[in-house]
């Protein structure tokens, strides 16, 4: 299969900013969960046991999450060789998804849920790329929900494609987000979103570039109280199994 | 009586943390996660000393320390601001009240006890 990258919904004045602009990104960012890690080490060395078993699950957590962000980043390097499109059972992925960050939810008071449609056809994909598109989407959610409006992941057929999009309830995008994020990143600006500091630009900068490697889009949707981003890939030619 | 601090802090874990570090050493702390919530803990508590992250805050971290310096009650607050930004330095941020720089990514947990008591005690 073609795996040609299709053009995104937000057109592509900007390109790719260069591997350079890149790395200057990714460090500034990966600064913040270090610099949370070697903190929280050192509060380890005092307190009660309690205290420590829960400065534990933090550093945990913490380096797992900047872990995810390293392995986005990695998989941008991918060959196109490389890739593996198959058809995909897109529950499957997102309860895979649900189930790795629920730990990182539950520590933040958090929830995050799968909201699958009925009869949802199987998607076509690398279930690699597809995975960490949806875990950056997810931490990029994290503290954007409540035990009322808990983050949620949905999946829908829209348009002839499979959308899989994760709802969150926080601070208003802007509708260029990702033009906007390039073209910062080919000015080596600061990449943080004011409204949403968060989030991590990076990874929603890698979640786009993996999923034009699988020749899909990525996208967001405001609502009046958050907001939905969402992949789009194509329905699988295979008769779905769901 | 235990002296009031507010931190300013988006990272949950790393206000935590900041916290334990203050109350262990007898501060009374109070929480803010970014610059806009912060006004109203400010306005209420009128603290001794005030740690704020302008890393993660942003812009609005210097929209808050004008903010400070634009009233009378607010201004002789010391600040202390822990910063991963290299940029940043005690000199340049010296008019908006700042008492010292930390940068986040080398300071220890002592680090802050000392600026703070430094500030409160010059």
């Amino acid at each position: 299969m073609n795996a040609a990258s299709h053009g995104h919904t937000e057109g592509r004045s900007a390109g790719f900013a260069d591997d350079s602009s890149l790395v200057i990104a990714a460090a500034n960012e990966l600064s913040a969960p270090l610099v949370l890690l070697r903190q929280l080490s050192l509060g380890a060395l005092q307190g009660s046991e309690e205290e420590r078993r829960l400065l534990n699950d933090r550093l945990t957590l913490t380096s797992e999450r900047a872990l995810r962000l390293v392995a986005s980043l990695s998989l941008t390097a991918t060959n196109q060789q490389q890739l593996q499109l198959e058809p995909i059972n897109p529950v499957s992925v997102c309860q895979e998804v649900v189930h790795e960050l629920m730990p990182l939810f539950v520590a933040h008071g958090q929830t995050l849920t799968v909201r699958p449609r009925a009869r949802i056809p199987l998607l076509v994909g690398d279930r690699q790329l597809l995975r960490q598109i949806l875990l950056s989407f997810g931490d990029n959610a994290l503290f954007y929900g409540s035990s009322e409006h808990p983050v949620d992941v949905s999946i829908m057929e829209h348009r002839g494609k499979v959308r899989i999009g994760v709802r969150d309830f926080g601070p208003a995008v802007p509708t260029n987000l990702w033009r906007l994020l390039d073209e910062r990143l080919l000015q080596r600006a600061r990449l943080p979103l004011a409204d949403r500091p968060h989030t991590s630009a990076i990874s929603l900068v890698a979640a786009k570039r993996l999923a034009e490697m699988m020749g899909s889009t990525v996208g967001v949707t405001r609502h009046r109280d958050g907001a939905t981003f969402y992949v789009d890939l194509g329905v699988s030619g295979q008769m779905s199994l769901l | 009586m235990s002296q009031k601090i507010v931190v300013i802090e988006s990272d949950q874990w790393l206000g935590d943390h900041y916290q334990q570090v203050l109350e262990r050493h007898g501060f009374l702390v109070e929480r803010a996660s970014h610059a806009y919530s912060a006004i109203d803990v400010i306005d209420t508590t009128i603290p001794a000393a005030i740690v704020l992250n302008i890393a993660l805050s942003g812009a609005s971290g210097i929209a808050l320390l004008h903010e400070l310096q634009t009233y009378i009650d607010t201004t002789a607050i010391p600040v202390i601001v822990c910063s991963n930004l290299s940029e940043l330095d005690g000199e340049t941020l010296r008019p908006y009240g700042v008492h010292r720089v930390l940068d986040s990514r080398v300071m220890r947990p002592d680090d802050l006890i000392t600026a703070i008591r430094s500030a409160l005690h010059p």
